[in-house]
C-alpha cells in the first residue's frame, strides 16, 4: 500500500495541503462505534428521569413532565414486537430465524450463536464480501476475516520456520554426508579427489545454469542419495551396475519422457491435487498445450516443501512462459494477465483493474488492502491452503474477485489454483448480480433462551408445531427434560439436571452485570466477558460443579455413592482444565452449586419457578497456581 | 557398576511402605530402565542439594500399573516393607543377629575404605601440583632459594615451612579404622529376603492398567501424567532422551466420556505437541485374543 500511495503523483501533492488544513471533525472512532452500537447491554429501553439542577428550578418541571407522561403514557421496556425464536428439540436449543430478531439479540447483550459462524451471524456479509455483490470497504472487515487473516498469518509464519529448519537440517546432513564422502575418498583414490571434486562442481554449476535438466546419474555417485528419486535410480544388481554405461547414454534420449514421469508423478502434495483439472473439459486437449501443463506442474516441483529454496531457480522460466501470454508490463500499473516480476505481485490477477487503477488511485489502495483480505482461508477451511511455505503466495492469484471485470478471468472457489490455465482457458461468468439467500440462523442455548423468556421477557418462544408461544411454566419444564440426552421423556425433575444447574449459574452471572457464552472450545462450561466479546477477551472460565451439601444426600448409602458418582473429580482433570485455561491467559473460577433436596412435582408447581431457583445457592472459587517463579514480579 | 547392573537377579524385591512402591537399589532402578522400559519417578531428596526440588534421587517410586506389570511379568514380587521388618527383627538372636551387624560393620568399613582412598589420593594430587608450582617459582629464582629441599615425598617440606611441629588433627581421623555408621534403606540384605513370599496383595490397577499394559509390550515409556492432565505421558525412548508424544487417558470401554473432557485433552495435547490418546479395553472381545484393546489418538485442528 505504501508503494502506490508513494507512487501516485496525486498523492504527493494532496498530502500537504491535508495537513495544513484545521483538523476536521472527526469521524466516530472505533470504540464509539462499538459503543453507540451496543449500547443496551440487555433488550430492555429504559426511561430515565432526567437530571435534577438544583440551581435551575426549570429542570425540577422538566422532571415533573416527563414523570407526568410517563405515567400517563407509560412506553414499554420490551422492544416491540417481542423477539421471536423456535424451540428445536432436535438440536435441543432455540433457533431465531428473522434478521431482525437475531440483530437484536447479538446487539443488545451477545446472546445466540450463529450457527453458520463463530460466534457472530456474520455468514451473508462474508459471502457478500466473498463474491463481490458487495464492495468491500477499507475498514469493513468482519471479525470473521480478521481472525482468519491472522490465522493464515500464524500459518504461514509456522511453515516458515518449518521450512528454515528443515533446510538447516539438510544442511547439516549434506555436510556431514560430504565429510563422509571426504573420509571415504581420501583413502583409496587420494589422486583422483582432485578431478573428481571439479568434475562434480562443474556438474553442479551446469545444472544451476539448466534447471530444469534433471541431475546427471554420476553425481549419485558423490553424494549420499537420500531422495526417493536418487534411491529409486540406484543401480539393483552388479550387472546392472556393469550396464549403467549404456543406460546413461540413452538416458539423454529418453530424457523427455522420465522429465514427464517425473513431474506427473502420483500427485500427493497438496500443490499437485490443487493443480489437477477438475473434470475433463478442464483438461487441455491438445498437443500444445501438454507443454503448458508440464510448465504448470514445474512450478509445483515434487519435492518435499522444504526445498523452496530451490524454487527461485526455476522462476525465470515458468515466468517467462506466462509472459508470453500478456503484454510485457513490469511497472506498477500492471496490465492484465502479464506476469510481474515478483510472485508476491503475482495476485495482480488479471486484468483486474485495468480501467479501475487509470480511474484513481483510492482504488488502487482498496485493491492492495483486499489482498491482504483475501489471503484468508476459505470457508469450508480445506487444509490445502497452506500446502507449502510457497503456496500461499501463488494462492492469492485465485480468490481476488472483486471488480466484476476480475470474474471473467478468475476461477471460481472450486476451481484449482492453476494461472497457466486461467490466462489459457477463458472462463465466461455470466454477470448477473447475484442474490444470495441467507441460510444462517441464530441458535440460543436453553439457558439462553430461557434466561430471555422466563428472566426478561424480551423472547417469544415458539412451538414448531402449534406454532404458539410456550408459556414459562411449560418452558422451563420442556427445557429440563430436553436437557437430558437422550430427552427424558418423563423426567423425575430431580433436581440437579443439567438445566437446572447451569441456569442456576447463568442467570446468576447475567444478573450481575456479565456477558456469558459457552465455554465448550475451552473445556468449560461458560466464558465470562466483562461487556461482550467484542469490547474484550473473556476474563474467566466458568466450571459448574454440583455440590450436594444439603442433609438429604448423605441420608441414606444409595444417594451417598450417587453423589459420589457426580461429585468425584480427579486431580488430573482439574490440572488439564487449568492448564488449558491458563494457557489462553484467563482465570479459572470455580463454581458450585448447591443442590437442595428434591420436591414432589405437585409441591414444584405449587411453589413456582422463582421460589425453585431461590433455593439454589451458587459460591463461587477463583483458582490460581501460585507459582513461586512466576508470582515474584 | 558395570558387574553390579549385571548381578541384578530377576525376581526384584519391591518395597511398599504406606501405598508406595519403592525401590532403593540404584542397580534395579538401571536394570529396570535398561531392560523392561520401567521407569518410575524419583521421589528421594538429594544430600548434597537438600535445598532443590528440581532434581531429585533415590529411592524411585513406582506406579501402581508398573508394580503390577512387574508382578505380572514374574521379574519383580512385593513385599510389605513394614510387615516384613517387624517380623524379622522381633525374631532376630543369636547367630542371626552377629551376622546382620558384621555385614552392617563390614559395610561401614568398606565405605571409610573408600573415604580414605579417595582422600588421599586427593590430597596426593594437591601436593603434587604444589610441589610442580613451587619448582617452576625456583627455577625462575634459582639464585634465591638455591637450596629448598625437593623429594619425592615433599609433605615434610610442606609441614616444615607451614606449621613445623603440631601434628596434622586430620591423620587422626585417617588413622581411625572405626566403621562408617550406615543406615541401610532396607533392613534387610537381599539374601535374606523370602523368595517365594507373597503375602501383600497385587497393586491395584485402575482401567489404566490394560492400556499401560499395550503401551509398554510396545517398548514406550510411561511417566505419571499428572503434569499434562492424564494418565501417562508416553515417551518413544527413555524420558531422558525424549519428550512424550502423547497423552495416554484409559477409560472404561462401555464409559461414557464426557465431550468436554476430549476437548479439554486434545486442546491441552495439541498446544504442548503431543497426541491425546484414550484407550480401552473391549472385555467383551478377550476370548478371541489375550486382551482387546482399542485406542485413539486425537488432536485439535482448529490451532
Amino acid at each position: 500500500m505504501a508503494d502506490t500511495a508513494a507512487i501516485t503523483p496525486a498523492d504527493h501533492g494532496v498530502k500537504p495541503t491535508v495537513s495544513a488544513e484545521p483538523p476536521k471533525p472527526r469521524a466516530p472512532s472505533k470504540r464509539d462505534q462499538l459503543n453507540k452500537l451496543y449500547a443496551l447491554p440487555a433488550p430492555l429501553r429504559t426511561f430515565p428521569l432526567p437530571t435534577f439542577v438544583p440551581h435551575n428550578p426549570l429542570s425540577l418541571f422538566h422532571i415533573l413532565f416527563v414523570w407526568v407522561a410517563q405515567t400517563v403514557n407509560p412506553q414499554p421496556a420490551h422492544i416491540t414486537p417481542l423477539y421471536q425464536g423456535w424451540f428445536s428439540p432436535e438440536t435441543r436449543s432455540v433457533h431465531v430465524t428473522d434478521a431482525r430478531s437475531i440483530r437484536g439479540l447479538w446487539e443488545q447483550g451477545f446472546y445466540g450463536k450463529g450457527s453458520l459462524s463463530r460466534s457472530e451471524p456474520q455468514w451473508l456479509e462474508l459471502q457478500k464480501t466473498r463474491t463481490g455483490v458487495k464492495k468491500a470497504a477499507k475498514n469493513d472487515i468482519t471479525a470473521w476475516e480478521v481472525t482468519s487473516t491472522r490465522r493464515a498469518e500464524r500459518q504461514e509464519k509456522k511453515w516458515e520456520r518449518a521450512r528454515t529448519e528443515r533446510e538447516a537440517i539438510e544442511q547439516k546432513l549434506a555436510e556431514e554426508a560430504a565429510a563422509a564422502l571426504d573420509e571415504a575418498a581420501e583413502p583409496i583414490l587420494p589422486s583422483d579427489l582432485m578431478t573428481t571434486d571439479t568434475m562434480t562442481y562443474e556438474i553442479v554449476e551446469e545444472v544451476e545454469q539448466v534447471p530444469d535438466e534433471p541431475p546427471p546419474v554420476a553425481k549419485a555417485r558423490y553424494v549420499a542419495p537420500v531422495g526417493p528419486l536418487e534411491l529409486l535410480s540406484l543401480p539393483n544388481s552388479d550387472t546392472e551396475l556393469k550396464s549403467s554405461t549404456s543406460s546413461v547414454l540413452c538416458f539423454s534420449e529418453d530424457m523427455d519422457r522420465r522429465f514427464v514421469e517425473r513431474f506427473y508423478a502420483a500427485p500427493v502434495d497438496p500443490l499437485k491435487l490443487l493443480a489437477l483439472p477438475n473434470s475433463v473439459q478442464d483438461y487441455p486437449p491438445s498437443a500444445p498445450n501438454t507443454q503448458d501443463v508440464s510448465v504448470s506442474s514445474l512450478k509445483s516441483p515434487p519435492r518435499p516443501p522444504s526445498n523452496g529454496h530451490a524454487i527461485p531457480s526455476l522462476k525465470p522460466r515458468s515466468l517467462g512462459v506466462s509472459n508470453k501470454d500478456g503484454p510485457d508490463s513490469e511497472d506498477g500499473h500492471g496490465l492484465g494477465i502479464s506476469a510481474p516480476p515478483k510472485l508476491e505481485e503475482v495476485e495482480i490477477v488479471g486484468g483486474s483493474d485495468t480501467n479501475e487503477d487509470t480511474v484513481d488511485d483510492s482504488v488502487h489502495s482498496t485493491h492492495s488492502e483486499d489482498t491482504v483480505e483475501t489471503h484468508d482461508t476459505p470457508p469450508n477451511g480445506s487444509a490445502l491452503v497452506n500446502g507449502g511455505p510457497s503456496t500461499p503466495k501463488i494462492k492469492r492469484r485465485k480468490s481476488v474477485r472483486f471488480s466484476p471485470t476480475v470474474e471473467k478471468t478468475t476461477f471460481i472457489q472450486t476451481e484449482p489454483p492453476s494461472p497457466e490455465k486461467a490466462a489459457t482457458l477463458k472462463t465466461t461468468t455470466e454477470e448477473e448480480p447475484l442474490v444470495i439467500r441467507d441460510q444462517e440462523h441464530t441458535q440460543l442455548t436453553l439457558e439462553e433462551a430461557f434466561f430471555l423468556a422466563y428472566a426478561l421477557g424480551a423472547l417469544d418462544i415458539l412451538d414448531p408445531e402449534t406454532k404458539k408461544p410456550i408459556s414459562n411454566q411449560d418452558l422451563f419444564y420442556l427445557f429440563r427434560k430436553t436437557s437430558y440426552f437422550p430427552p427424558q421423556a418423563n423426567p423425575s425433575l430431580s433436581p440437579d439436571d443439567p438445566f437446572m444447574t447451569n441456569y442456576v449459574v447463568y442467570h446468576h452471572f447475567r444478573s450481575l452485570g456479565w456477558v456469558l457464552r459457552s465455554g465448550i472450545k475451552f473445556s468449560v462450561d461458560y466464558m465470562l466477558y466483562v461487556r461482550g466479546p467484542v469490547f474484550t477477551h473473556a476474563e474467566f472460565g466458568v466450571l459448574i460443579l454440583p455440590s450436594y451439601s444439603d442433609s438429604y444426600w448423605s441420608s441414606n448409602p444409595f444417594l451417598q455413592n450417587y453423589v459420589k458418582s457426580k461429585e468425584t473429580r480427579t486431580w488430573a482433570w482439574m490440572n488439564r482444565i487449568h492448564r488449558v485455561i491458563t494457557q489462553v491467559k484467563k482465570t479459572l473460577v470455580l463454581v458450585y452449586v448447591d443442590i437442595p433436596k428434591p420436591l414432589e412435582a405437585e409441591e414444584e408447581a405449587k411453589i413456582g419457578i422463582d421460589a425453585m431457583l431461590a433455593r439454589y445457592k451458587v459460591r463461587e472459587v477463583m483458582m490460581t497456581r501460585f507459582s513461586a517463579n512466576r508470582q515474584r514480579d | 557398576m558395570a558387574e553390579a547392573y549385571d548381578s541384578v537377579s530377576e525376581p526384584i524385591p519391591i518395597s511398599l511402605i504406606a501405598g508406595r512402591y519403592l525401590l532403593f537399589d540404584v542397580n534395579v532402578v538401571t536394570y529396570l530402565r535398561r531392560t523392561h522400559n520401567i521407569c518410575g519417578s524419583l521421589i528421594g531428596g538429594i544430600p548434597q542439594a537438600p535445598q532443590q526440588n528440581m532434581f531429585l534421587g533415590l529411592p524411585v517410586e513406582l506406579m501402581p500399573e508398573e508394580a503390577a506389570l512387574l508382578v505380572k511379568k514374574e521379574i519383580g514380587y512385593i513385599v510389605d516393607d513394614v510387615a516384613w521388618h517387624t517380623q524379622r527383627f522381633n525374631t532376630f538372636e543369636g547367630e542371626d543377629r552377629q551376622k546382620y551387624l558384621a555385614s552392617l560393620r563390614s559395610q561401614g568399613l568398606k565405605a571409610r575404605k573408600t573415604a580414605q582412598f579417595a582422600a588421599r589420593k586427593r590430597a596426593d594430587h594437591g601436593l603434587r601440583k604444589l610441589v610442580a608450582k613451587k619448582a617452576i617459582e625456583s627455577d625462575s629464582s634459582e639464585d634465591e632459594s638455591p637450596d629448598t629441599p625437593f623429594d619425592g615425598t615433599s609433605s615434610d617440606a610442606l609441614y616444615d615451612v607451614d606449621r613445623p611441629s603440631s601434628p596434622a588433627p586430620s591423620s587422626i581421623a585417617f588413622a581411625s579404622s572405626e566403621p562408617y555408621a550406615l543406615t541401610p534403606s532396607t533392613s534387610y540384605s537381599p539374601s535374606s529376603l523370602p523368595q517365594n513370599s507373597s503375602p501383600a496383595p497385587d497393586p491395584p490397577v485402575g482401567p489404566g492398567y490394560a492400556l499401560f499394559e499395550l503401551l509398554q509390550s510396545r517398548g514406550y515409556f510411561m511417566m505419571p501424567g499428572l503434569r499434562f492432565g492424564c494418565n501417562f505421558n508416553v515417551y518413544p525412548g527413555d524420558p531422558l532422551r525424549f519428550h512424550a508424544h502423547f497423552l495416554a487417558n484409559a477409560y472404561e470401554f462401555d464409559e461414557e466420556i464426557p465431550l468436554i473432557d476430549l476437548i479439554g485433552g486434545g486442546r491441552l495435547g495439541t498446544s504442548v505437541k503431543k497426541g491425546f490418546v484414550i484407550g480401552g479395553e473391549d472385555l467383551d472381545a478377550e476370548a478371541e485374543s489375550g486382551r482387546k484393546m482399542r485406542t485413539f489418538c486425537i488432536e485439535w485442528g482448529g490451532m
